[in-house]
């Protein structure tokens, strides 16, 4: 773990790469004796990141914010790994790679991101250890690229600046790291850890290259969907809201940030933009239901403040018990890519549920 | 471009490498055939169900004191059947590791990353505590609920580890069970990964104690 963070350090993969490969959260370190070692833990099943955060998300994004946000919400299905688009040609090699921890020329490129991968294969580094001069002569295939020479003997030659490394990306989890295993297992990269190739265009049907719509369940997951408010006309605080029998309450709905969010996720590296994903949403729907079976509900499905949704209640509430108006918002989410692929997202469906409280009483009226 | 000699040795083996290029030696594995062979050394320690006699399945000579129990069948076939045996193996051998401090080297056949890990944590230790075990651990509510190019999978088990105690090794006496409180029930979710032996090993574990609800509260005891 410890050469892990040396050979990575300042690079954008150590705090991935480390949570998910040597991630001990709930293991005190207690070599020292007298303790009790749980087993690891982890990050919740749901907003996770990816591990080399190698997408970028930007807009209504889960915990706010760019950069990706608080991260993926696997409710929505997103890929569990990918191969994408990590670095180009002049990023394969650079002088004393593997680059030290603190050096001032670290910087993440293809040489160093084949070691970090190397580490999780102890059999691998085992090996290597007995090899004379097999680090130098790993480094030696990158420094090869670096100078424009193709490593793979037979390979297309010159390897121009335009020429990609594909690596693996994935969910920062045991889902993501069990799917990495396969796919490093079924692509056959030719570099081991990572796939040298001539620029290539999206959704080509490369087993395992990320695709529009792997990007689009990535930006779906990463979505945040705004929150709600009920509220009700007249108003007046929760459960002390007059709201009375046979009368007309008018119900509305507001959001907050705003009713139709929508992010984008994108896959760059040096090269450039490779790939990028936009999240649009339809206008919100809104059905209304509420606790009294016997009120009778208006809606006109968009519940707006200048054209509300209207309760009218059957009875009072009982023994002081209010009623609970329900609102669930729901969005058609549709996405486009970069390179011109669309597609609507079902299911699960896009919902947020919102509830406000209200006391009903009848009205006392005088008579005779 | 001779240079290219190692790279090639070690990229062919690599990916997804590993037992194939380890530099312990491989040790044998339980014969196969589903005949009766793979029955425990001693007492039912080992595994206390059919499935332990699964072609690939590994024995481990535990003591009668001490049992590691498996209580979901096998799957049939397949990719699942292959990663829960992974999985089975990393968890014995993980125990058995603890029991004998790490005279048995089995263990780094079966896990990486943060799981191996954790298997040197707890050989460090028991060893300095002097520590053995006693008890049962049970796993049990076993499924791979994904499985990702055919190499990769998702194991998710349910574990019941209230059952198994840290022992001092010259008094004979408890010391408490082996994890917190906490982790009395806990769901544990494995990265199982194929070798390129074509045996199952776990890379990841993550551990959600079944008291903190989610998926993990179907494990509760």
């Amino acid at each position: 773990m410890n050469r892990r963070v040396v050979f990575l350090a300042g690079s954008a993969l150590i705090a991935g790469l480390v949570a998910a490969v040597a991630s001990t959260a709930g293991v005190p370190a207690s070599a020292a004796g007298g303790g009790t070692s749980d087993p690891p833990g982890g990050t919740p099943p749901t907003y996770t990141k990816t591990v080399t955060g190698g997408v970028s998300v930007t807009g209504n994004v889960n915990g706010g914010g760019g950069g990706g946000g608080g991260g993926y919400d696997e409710t929505y299905n997103p890929p569990a790994c990918w191969l994408q688009p990590q670095y180009n040609q002049p990023q394969s090699w650079q002088a004393g790679d593997p680059q030290e921890s603190g050096s001032p020329q670290a910087a993440p490129d293809a040489d160093s991101f084949w070691w970090s991968m190397a580490l999780d294969y102890p059999g691998l580094e085992e090996e290597i250890g007995h090899v004379p001069e097999a680090r130098n002569d790993i480094n030696d295939d990158f420094k090869m690229v670096q100078n424009g020479q193709n490593d793979v003997p037979g390979g297309q030659n010159p390897v121009t600046s335009a020429w990609v490394w594909w690596a693996p990306n994935w969910l920062d989890d045991a889902a993501g790291w069990s799917c990495v295993q396969g796919l490093l297992g079924a692509a056959n990269m030719n570099n081991g850890f990572l796939d040298l190739e001539p620029p290539q265009p999206p959704d080509n049907g490369t087993p395992g290259q990320i695709t529009s719509g792997d990007l689009a369940g990535l930006a779906r997951a990463a979505l945040q969907l705004p929150r709600v408010t009920v509220h009700t006309r007249p108003g007046g605080q929760s459960d002390t809201t007059s709201a009375y029998v046979n009368a007309p309450t008018e119900v509305y709905v507001t959001y907050n940030p705003g009713p139709r969010p929508s992010d984008t996720a994108s896959v760059r590296y040096a090269g450039g933009l490779y790939l990028s994903a936009t999240i649009t949403t339809s206008a919100p729907q809104v059905q209304i239901t509420t606790t009294d079976p016997g009120a009778t509900i208006d809606d006109n499905h968009t519940c707006s403040q200048g054209a509300p949704c209207k309760v009218t209640f059957d009875s009072p509430t009982p023994n002081g018990q209010p009623y609970t108006i329900t609102a669930t918002v729901t969005w058609t989410v549709s996405w486009t890519t970069s390179d011109g692929q669309t597609g609507v997202f079902t299911n699960p469906p896009s919902q947020v549920q919102a509830t406000h409280t209200v006391i009903v009483r009848e009205i006392q009226t005088v008579t005779g | 471009m001779g240079m290219r000699i190692v790279p090639a040795l070690l990229v062919a083996c690599a990916i997804p490498l590993v037992a194939g290029c380890a530099g312990s030696p491989p040790q044998s594995f339980v014969p196969g055939g589903g005949g009766s062979s793979a029955a425990p050394a001693s007492g039912a320690g080992s595994a206390g169900t059919a499935a332990a006699q699964a072609p690939g399945l590994r024995k481990f000579a535990f003591p009668g004191s001490v049992q590691v129990q498996f209580q979901t069948p096998l799957p049939a076939s397949g990719p699942q059947r292959a990663a829960v045996i992974g999985y089975e193996n990393y968890a014995r051998s993980l125990w058995y590791a603890v029991y004998t401090h790490g005279s048995s080297k089995a263990y780094q056949q079966f896990a990486s990353g943060n799981a191996l890990t954790f298997i040197k944590t707890l050989i460090r230790q028991y060893t300095a505590d002097g520590y053995t075990l006693r008890g049962t651990i049970v796993y049990f509510d076993t499924t791979v609920p994904s499985v990702y190019y055919g190499a990769g999978a998702l194991v998710e088990s349910c574990v019941n580890a209230s059952g198994l105690f840290k022992v001092d090794s010259s008094t004979g006496k408890e010391a408490g069970t082996v994890f917190s409180a906490k982790f009395g029930f806990y769901q544990e979710q494995a990265s199982a990964g194929k070798k390129s032996d074509g045996t199952w090993w776990i890379g990841h574990t993550e551990n959600y104690p079944a008291a903190d609800g989610g998926t993990a509260g179907m494990c509760g005891g």
